[in-house]
């Protein structure tokens, strides 16, 4: 499903931010990415949703290329940012209605999905308000239900567990596993372990821009608990 | 340094930081002081010429006083246009909750607050109020007692400001749970009050111009109190006056300080529908596109305001040509024969150079750019909902403008139709070259849509570069040409330049410019 050879990025001529990464996710992993903070995570996501240029490496998503086929990739695409930013002057409704519209999502999915997910996450209430309303934990449910909005194959999502609240966190995990068995995939990066280790079938982990371990949760973190493997290997590597 | 004065100290500091942490480049600062230094200096020198200009026009009537009035009036006016600005951009500082949790009374912040605020509303007073004063003691030779009073004058008056956007503050904090955009009726009071400033201002110059007893203009500067009450002080030194003055600037002050700290800190409670369905129907992308663009547009009225007044202007232009026609017009524009499509032309493609709405849509992604990277639409179709919002907002208007005056001044076809193509050929290319300024000129990190709309090198070059296109064909004609090429050859020439200059730049913009959207 995604597929990242020899990725680099470097910001600047003397550092760079990710170096020589690859890795694979395939339909039906829920693939857990982490690393400390600046350590290149947000930098890999950004890139593979087609954000961020780069110069080095190759990304395919279903065997299409970002770069040769950006358009054609990110209708295949969901993607959660790490912090919620959203246009506050639309209402919840209007900014599902735009993500749909742009997705050429049909008026029936449409109302099918928003209703499912917002009754689901509980903010049903709230979507005819407008997002300037909403605490953070809203902004994020309705980033997830727009990326849930057009059926993607792939979701990438920085951190996508921030400020929901636990309810909500344990349906938001069902859903990712609904999307998974039903043969989507999910490459996500998140500082909870606990989260990783509970719900993820592959993990990677990387450290100033270089992966330093990637695989199935068991072969990653053997008997030990993902936090002590992931402690143990940034502080040795 | 007590509570008080570190608070007061952070603010200048943020201000300063305003100036030189927010550019990327180095060396900048210097050049953005530079700026600041020479506009004030500009700014300084127009408001002293026009004041010695007005002096020495009335002082053979023994009305030069009128001078006083006129800078005071335009004192009053930019301090309301101010205190609306900013009451329009919300009650609670992005420090608030920072500020209330440090060891500092609540009453030591609110009055930080509006000491910083004070001083940064006084500069905008010392430009268009004190030359004025300066220049009219010194022709005048009206001694230090003048002087003193009107700087008195000057120092009171940004408290009106201050005092006003707090009771605005106020206003619509208490509004936001009843109104759904609080900002539209910002949008609306803004623009009732800028026609009204016009309206007033032209009905004081028409008057000027056209009446026998000039004392009669005295009356009509004098029948706005606030006007009377200031000169009447600063030439008498009468207390009684300083308090009228006073009423109007000291006690909105007090208020609205008053006002603001019952509110300050508290949380917003925004709007809540009560609507339960859901309008689920679908659009294209591109419509989609242009949908939110629009809804951006006129949902901001920082944005809507800024960027939207050039169309005000040109209507009431229009207004005024169809009232003044067979009045204060109709000796006028027989005599201006030929050059009355041209000048309706030129105040046209001015009026439309000031709506540079595209040379900030942009730049007003900001920080949600992402959604429409991430989306599966493509770039010229972003491009072409930021132009067709820039038509929008312009063509309508420049055409029912420039129809409307055709038909009332009854111009031939031969002037009809450049009167008619040429500004909305104008409003297509200020669209394009708007959108190229802004890409050259991004400004995606910003905290408030004003550093956006206002003070962003998009913006300021998007209005000036806007205006180049229709002096590059006018001003060559009026210096060389005039008499060796016919009108018509020019209009179709300014024509042809304006439309090829638009294709050129959306070629670039579909090849280079979206490279550059796409490095955003």
């Amino acid at each position: 499903m995604l597929k990242i050879s020899h990725f680099s990025k470097s910001y600047d001529s003397r550092h760079k931010a990710v170096d020589d990464l690859s890795l694979e996710v395939c339909s039906g992993d829920i693939f857990a990415f982490i690393g400390h903070n600046g350590a290149g995570k947000t930098t890999t996501l950004k890139a593979v949703v087609g954000i961020l240029p780069f110069e080095e490496g190759t990304i395919k998503i279903d065997d299409l290329d970002i770069n040769e086929y950006p358009l054609e990739v990110k209708k295949r695409l969901a993607y959660i940012p790490d912090e919620p930013k959203l246009y506050d002057m639309q209402t919840g409704a209007q900014y599902l209605n735009f993500i749909a519209d742009i997705f050429d999502v049909n008026a029936v999915d449409r109302r099918e999905r928003i209703e499912k997910y917002a009754e689901l996450l509980e903010i049903r209430k709230a979507l005819n308000d407008p997002i300037n309303s909403y605490s953070h934990g809203m902004k994020q449910k309705l980033q997830i239900i727009s990326a849930f909005i057009h059926n993607p194959k792939l979701m990438v999502m920085d951190e996508p567990f921030v400020g929901l609240d636990p309810k909500a966190a344990f349906s938001f995990k069902q859903l990712m596993r609904e999307f998974c068995e039903n043969g989507g995939a999910i490459f996500f990066s998140t500082h909870v372990l606990e989260v990783a280790e509970k719900l993820c079938d592959k993990v990677a982990v990387i450290k100033g821009g270089k992966l330093i371990a990637s695989g199935t949760m068991d072969e990653v973190k053997g008997d030990s608990s993902l936090e002590e493997v992931f402690l143990e290997l940034t502080e040795h590597e | 340094m007590n509570k008080l004065g570190i608070l007061i100290k952070n603010y200048l500091l943020l201000a300063w930081g305003e100036i030189k942490y927010k550019k990327k480049k180095g060396g900048r600062t210097i050049g953005s002081l530079a700026l600041i230094v020479v506009l004030g200096a500009f700014l300084i020198f127009v408001m002293g010429s026009s004041a010695a200009g007005q002096i020495y026009s009335y002082q053979p009537f023994g009305m030069a006083h009128i001078a006083l009035a006129y800078s005071l009036m335009l004192a009053l006016v930019v301090s309301l246009l101010m205190a609306i600005m900013r009451g329009s951009m919300g009650s609670n500082t992005a420090d608030a909750e920072l500020l209330l949790s440090l060891p500092v009374t609540r009453q030591t912040v609110i009055v930080a607050k509006s000491c910083s605020k004070y001083l940064f509303e006084l500069w905008p007073m010392v430009v268009f109020f004190l030359p004025a004063l300066v220049v009219y003691t010194v022709i005048m030779d009206s001694g230090i007692g003048l002087l003193l009073r009107g700087i008195l004058l000057v120092l009171m008056i940004p408290l009106l400001s201050v005092g006003l956007s707090y009771i605005l503050n106020w206003l619509f904090f208490k509004a936001g749970s009843k109104i759904k955009n609080p900002q539209n009726v910002t949008t609306a009071l803004t623009m009732i009050f800028l026609v009204l400033y016009l309206v007033f201002v032209f009905t004081i110059n028409s008057g000027a111009a056209t009446m026998a007893d000039i004392s009669e203009l005295e009356e009509q500067y004098y029948s706005f109190a606030p006007i009377a009450w200031g000169t009447e002080f600063m030439l008498t030194g009468s207390i009684v006056q300083l308090l009228l003055f006073a009423c109007v600037t000291v006690l909105p002050f007090i208020i609205g300080v008053w006002l603001y700290a019952s509110i300050f800190g508290r949380s917003h409670r925004t709007w809540h529908s009560t609507k339960t369905t859901i309008d689920y129907r679908s659009r294209t992308p591109y419509q989609a596109l242009l949908k939110k663009e629009i809804s951006r547009y006129f949902g901001s009225s920082a944005y809507f305001i800024n960027t939207g007044f050039g169309m005000v202007m040109l209507l009431i232009l229009t207004v005024v040509i169809i009232i003044g026609k067979n009045s204060f017009l109709a000796e006028i524009l027989p005599f201006l024969g030929n050059l009355v499509p041209v000048i309706i032309i030129l105040f046209a493609c001015f009026c439309i150079a000031t709506c540079y709405v595209s040379a900030c849509s942009i730049s007003l992604e900001g920080k949600n750019l992402w959604i429409l990277k991430v989306a599966p639409v493509r770039t010229r179709d972003i491009f072409l909902a930021k132009l067709t919002t820039h038509l929008v907002v312009t063509l309508p208007v420049t055409l029912i403008c420039s129809i409307v005056l055709v038909l009332v001044l009854g111009l031939p076809a031969g002037q009809a139709c450049p009167v008619i193509l040429l500004p909305s050929a104008y409003c297509l290319l200020t669209g394009v070259m708007g959108l190229v300024i802004n890409l050259k000129n991004p400004k995606m990190d910003w905290d408030g849509e004003d550093k956006v709309v206002k003070q962003s090198t998009a913006a300021v070059l998007g209005m000036l570069c806007g205006m180049l296109p229709a002096a590059i064909v006018f001003i060559p004609y009026f210096v060389f040409l005039q008499g060796i090429v016919s009108w018509t050859a020019i209009y179709l020439i300014a024509l042809a330049l304006f439309i090829c200059a638009a294709l050129i730049m959306w070629l670039w913009l579909r090849d280079r410019g979206e490279e550059i959207f796409e490095a955003l």
